[in-house]
């Protein structure tokens, strides 16, 4: 099956099984080496992307739902303006990120950045449980996206 | 290689139409909506085992939308679970925001449909509690054979939730087109989902309502359920504490205990679940209060 | 952008390679087939004809040791026979494509004789253990009171995770790709099992994560690379092998145990005796048992001095897979049984936990448990004097019983029950049975002819987090610029194997050893011509425990303290437990990077209740606050990551105990643990 997609930004189209994981295909085909992959059960989130905004568990998506849509991966992102909102945030808070996690923890952030730069302790909340890992805190998280979200309401202000 | 002949086929119709004239000439299809309980852990395969058809509902935009009326809210059946939350409390009824936030995570709800949900019987107790009491509808599409015309036409039914796990409920080739929920004013919600074993194996659900006015509990849902997904609703406990004012008297809460341990111990609930139910019922009371 | 933010910029983006990112898109995966019964011998196999380019191996193709002995246990890496396990590994296979191996693994049938029969230790080490002094049966005969205390704690904590081998060849070299806790074991067991020499082995050790998280799947992952080894020289090519947590051949958990404690207590509360016995649930093989053994005993014991004591331990094999470290080897073990005794004891004796802590805690000059020598650096009385006042614990010990007591007077049930829990403890990285094979901790530097200094150390650096106190170290002895610091990230040869990191991550010998390097290389660098390198090395000079019969001696170079208060609520109407507020008051001498240590904590602590609670995060997140005391200046840093597993557990279990007013006598806690215990009626 041909699927055409935006990866990153770029129009992107590649000749696909519709059954395939989403992960293996990004990784391999378009090597999108921030897609981890720990639990197979969209349980920990080390594989999430970015599918029209929303952040989705890459290791159980068929490459198939990718057709039309907008994909952003840490590949994209990290070279984005905005990541150095992320990264100074999380430096703040003194988050210890493992490799494993560190960049679905980044996408989450910035998936909820994405749609309000005052987000609700709710929403932060839901952003930090999207990605489990024991690697730092659950209340260190919190503080780093809290954070992030401060950095990037300020420098949006002052454009 | 990947062997391509064992992939599926994947269809992607436009409009609901299209999507049901399509299984006419796939008759086994299946409809793909989020995909979270079809697409399920893949272990070391780099292919996802699906059915041998699918047709991907994702395209059609009239599927995707929420309207609210004066008397309804209406759900689109593919609007993910994510989509529905960010609607806010304010606009969603009573103790729905919570129910949505404790379905899985972030993720999984931003590609979970509200129509996947209900149509996928085996996890449809989640939310079935709170829609039940909520008086929710399912609007569905189906084709229909007419006298003097050759082909089937597309037709349109409602369906209260109770039907739609049984056999007069959804059938193959129908499509739960939205979910329709009266606005009532309710003002008091709550819903908890417990996890009793750690295995997560037995679940609980506990879920009210009430419309509360000037101290006066004018009108009250509340419903149970557990790992059987079996939903247990006393209509008579519901009339029978209707008008009565707020906080409730020892003797009244006594009352409640007596008729929900009744109706769990009549529903073949266990002792926890049992004491749970009576707990909740009262500390609901007791909080609608105020 | 400083070294901090830009290892956090590298991480965030995901441009830290990970083992399955090594290699080009020609290395092969290698697939393993598992075995589908739990226990009984293979009568037949048949083995379809491999189609081209796929290769297998089973047992009797392996060239060099077909077993791998780990902790004084034979793993086997391939079922010969016997299966002693369900998902244990029969054979790997590779391809170069993925899915034509996979389908040719589905074709093999295998027929077995299933036995019921219980598992047994075929590596003939001791399954009982003993550790007795002194005369118990005079000190139940004089005993004011015996108090007793039975608990049962599951395998776990372990959280399996997807975990990927890559081994790359270049002609007869193997260089191994694994975030393997114990590299040096990896070069060790690959050299052997291919039976070439080991410098023909390269390990390109990858982060393990900070904290516990390092002793995951140590011995799977162990095996894991011997297997990708063995694919890779018998196929000529790179392999790369995966498990994921829903393969059948994933690894196995820390075992579990089961304590029945009793204790001969005099009028004033003191510990006469103490006879203790427990069953540890072990997998199918136990490495390291010895060491784990002995941890549990030594936690059992924890701090209350006790000159009599009978500890009897034994372990039951079951057909689980091979039991892997707990996140503190024992330690979460026996301290958690040990703490909940000793505030039983000083609840019978009608005194608070804090009160009789205080009245019992052995003095300067005067030894704890039954025979340890107190270190010179003793301050844990201070730090539970600190801890007592700074949560208000005997107050609110008070409430809460008074609560507890009177509950059944109640007319009107509250919405929640509260209770508080205190315990101590205290940690030492190293082992207390010296495994042969292991060397003790060293690490070189060199300064190279372009001025940058090449540091190599093993890697337990926690993300990179003490590399950046280590380079501060080198930095400030030789003023040198922070990026001509590099770390070696090959395990050198030659360089001592210090064990898995939560033995060997003795932060306060390699520091000390980096120091001593850095001020020999400062005189040198003047002096002699570069590139210039200088070692540093320490032998391990204690000795073994239990030597003597007995539970005495120092066995640890440096010890961290704690003492860890936990409040807690039960709600009446679900039953369910949550942690509010959990203080830590941690003495881990001069730390070096305070503020990341910290952050370890507060992951640890948070991990360690989850465990408690049986994998699922409390609803509502419990403030941690985490004090660091040292009690005297410039001591050497030591570890503190690990004390949470230690403290946490027992605090948070006695808090419940006294929120619910019953004795529970098992984790995880849930509500069903309350059911028919008259709780919130």
């Amino acid at each position: 099956m041909i699927i055409s997609f935006y990866l990153n930004g770029d129009s992107v189209e590649a000749d696909v099984p519709p059954n395939r994981r989403a992960v293996d295909f990004l990784r391999d085909e378009f090597q999108c080496r921030s897609l981890r992959f720990r639990c197979d059960d969209a349980f920990c989130g080390a594989c999430l992307i970015l599918m029209d905004d929303s952040p989705v568990h890459s290791c159980i998506l068929p490459a198939f739902e990718l057709r039309f849509r907008n994909i952003w991966t840490m590949e994209g992102l990290s070279s984005s303006k905005g990541f150095t909102d992320i990264v100074e945030g999380f430096k703040a808070a003194r988050v210890q990120l493992c490799a494993k996690c560190a960049p679905a923890r980044a996408l989450a952030t910035e998936a909820l950045l994405r749609k309000t730069v005052r987000p609700t302790a709710e929403q932060i909340r839901t952003s930090a449980e999207s990605v489990r890992c024991g690697c730092s805190s659950t209340a260190r998280i919190l503080d780093g996206i809290i954070r992030s979200a401060r950095l990037r309401e300020r420098r949006l202000d002052d454009r | 290689m990947i062997d391509k002949s064992s992939a599926p086929r994947v269809f992607f119709p436009r409009t609901i139409n299209e999507a049901l004239e399509l299984t006419l000439s796939e008759p086994n299809a299946v409809f793909w909506a989020g995909g979270t309980s079809i697409a399920k852990s893949t272990g070391q395969r780099r292919l996802i085992e699906l059915p041998r058809s699918l047709i991907s509902l994702g395209m059609i935009e009239e599927l995707a939308r929420a309207s609210r009326s004066e008397f309804n809210l209406e759900i689109g059946s593919m609007m993910s679970l994510d989509r529905i939350a960010s609607i806010g409390r304010s606009a969603l009824p009573a103790a729905l925001p919570d129910a949505l936030a404790s379905i899985g995570n972030r993720p999984l709800r931003c590609r979970a449909t509200l129509g996947g949900h209900l149509a996928n019987s085996s996890k449809s107790a989640d939310l079935r509690a709170l829609l039940h009491i909520l008086d929710a509808v399912v609007e569905t599409r189906f084709l229909r054979e007419r006298k003097g015309r050759r082909k089937p036409l597309p037709s349109t039914r409602k369906l209260s939730l109770s039907r739609l796990d049984t056999e007069t409920g959804l059938r193959a080739g129908e499509i739960l087109t939205k979910i329709i929920i009266p606005v009532r004013n309710w003002n008091y919600g709550v819903y908890h989902k417990i996890f009793p074993d750690s295995d997560h194996k037995e679940k609980f659900i506990f879920t009210a309502v009430a419309r509360i006015e000037k101290g006066i509990l004018i009108e009250w849902r509340m419903a149970l359920s557990d790992s059987r997904n079996i939903i247990i609703r006393d209509r008579e406990l519901e009339i029978a504490l209707a008008g009565k004012q707020l906080p409730m008297t020892l003797k009244e809460l006594d009352f409640v205990d007596d008729l929900v341990e009744s109706t769990s111990a009549g529903a073949g609930m266990d002792a926890y679940t049992r004491r749970a139910s009576k707990n909740l019922a009262r500390a609901f009371l007791r909080n609608a209060a105020g | 952008m400083d070294h901090d933010e830009r290892t956090l910029s590298e991480k965030l983006s995901g441009r830290i390679r990970r083992p399955y990112d090594a290699g080009g898109k020609r290395i092969q995966e290698g697939i393993v087939l598992a075995s589908p019964i739990e226990s009984g011998r293979i009568t037949a196999m048949e083995i379809p004809e491999p189609p081209e380019g796929l290769i297998y191996v089973v047992s009797q193709d392996i060239p060099g040791h077909a077993k791998i002995t780990v902790g004084g246990v034979d793993l086997p890496l391939f079922a010969k026979k016997d299966i002693r396990w369900k998902g244990q590994t029969i054979l790997a296979a590779t391809s170069p494509d993925f899915d034509t191996t996979s389908d040719w693994l589905s074709h093999i049938r295998i027929e077995t004789n299933e036995d019921s029969t219980d598992a047994s230790n075929e590596n003939g080490s001791e399954s009982e253990y003993r550790w007795t002094k002194g005369n118990l049966s005079a000190s139940f005969a004089s005993a004011f009171q015996v108090v007793e205390e039975t608990f049962t704690i599951p395998g776990g904590p372990h959280e399996q995770s997807e975990n990927t081998v890559t081994c790359l060849r270049d002609g007869a070299s193997f260089t191994i790709h694994t975030a393997s806790p114990w590299p040096g074991a990896v070069r060790r067991h690959v050299s052997r099992t291919l039976k070439i020499d080991r410098s023909a082995v390269n390990v390109r050790p990858y982060s393990v994560g900070p904290g516990s998280g390092a002793a995951d799947e140590m011995f799977k992952t162990l095996t894991d690379c011997c297997r990708a080894a063995l694919l890779s020289w018998k196929a000529k090519k790179s392999v790369r092998i995966s498990t994921s947590p829903n393969n059948p051949s994933s690894g196995g958990s820390p075992p579990g145990a089961e304590f029945h404690i009793k204790g001969a207590v005099d009028s004033e509360g003191r510990i006469l005796a103490l006879e203790a016995e427990f069953t540890l649930f072990a997998g199918a093989f136990f490495p390291m048992a010895e060491e784990i053994m002995n941890r549990i005993a030594l936690g059992l014991i924890g701090i209350s001095p006790i000159r009599n004591y009978s500890i009897k331990g034994a372990v039951s094999f079951s057909t689980s897979p091979p039991s892997e470290l707990g996140p503190a080897a024992g330690f979460e073990l026996g301290f958690l049984a040990g703490e909940l005794f000793a505030s039983r004891v000083a609840e019978n004796c009608l005194l608070s936990p804090g009160g009789w802590r205080r009245s019992v805690l052995p003095h300067k000059n005067q030894h704890f448990g039954p025979g340890i020598p107190i270190p010179k650096d003793y301050g844990l009385p201070q730090l539970l004097d600190k801890a007592l006042s700074a949560s208000d614990f005997e107050r609110k010990n008070a409430a809460c019983e008074q609560i507890m007591l009177s509950r059944k007077n109640l007319k009107v049930p509250p919405a929640a029950f509260n209770g508080t829990g205190m315990s101590c403890a205290w940690f030492g990285n190293g082992f207390l049975n010296h495994p042969r094979e292991l060397e003790s901790a060293s690490l070189s530097l060199t300064l190279g002819i372009d001025g940058d200094l090449e540091i190599e150390i093993p890697p337990y650096t926690s993300g990179g987090v003490l590399s950046r106190a280590w380079t501060n170290i080198a930095v400030g002895t030789l003023g040198i610029e922070e990026s001509a610091v590099k770390y070696s990230v090959n395990l050198p040869e030659g360089t001592a194997d210090p064990g898995p990191s939560l033995f060997g991550r003795n932060v306060s010998v390699y520091t000390k050893l980096l120091e001593l390097a850095c001020s020999d290389l400062a005189k040198r660098r003047f002096r002699d011509a570069l590139p210039i390198s200088v070692s540093r090395g320490r032998r391990r000079t204690v000795k073994r425990f239990g030597e003597s019969g007995f539970i005495e001696g120092n066995f640890f170079d440096t010890v961290s303290w704690g003492v860890c208060i936990v409040e807690s609520t039960l709600s009446a109407e679900t039953l369910e437990a949550m942690p509010l507020h959990i203080w830590l008051f941690l003495d881990g001498g001069h730390l070096l990077m305070p503020e990341h240590a910290r952050s370890a904590v507060e992951a640890e602590t948070e991990k360690a209740l989850i465990w408690c609670l049986g994998g699922t995060p409390p609803r509502e997140l419990p403030m941690i606050d985490v004090a660091f005391y040292d009690s005297l200046s410039k001591r050497p840093p030591r570890d503190i990551s690990t004390l949470p597993w230690l403290l946490v557990p027992a605090a948070f279990v006695r808090s419940i105990r006294q929120a619910s007013g019953t004795d529970i006598d098992k984790i995880p806690i849930n509500p069903k643990l309350f059911r028919g215990r008259g709780i919130g009626q």
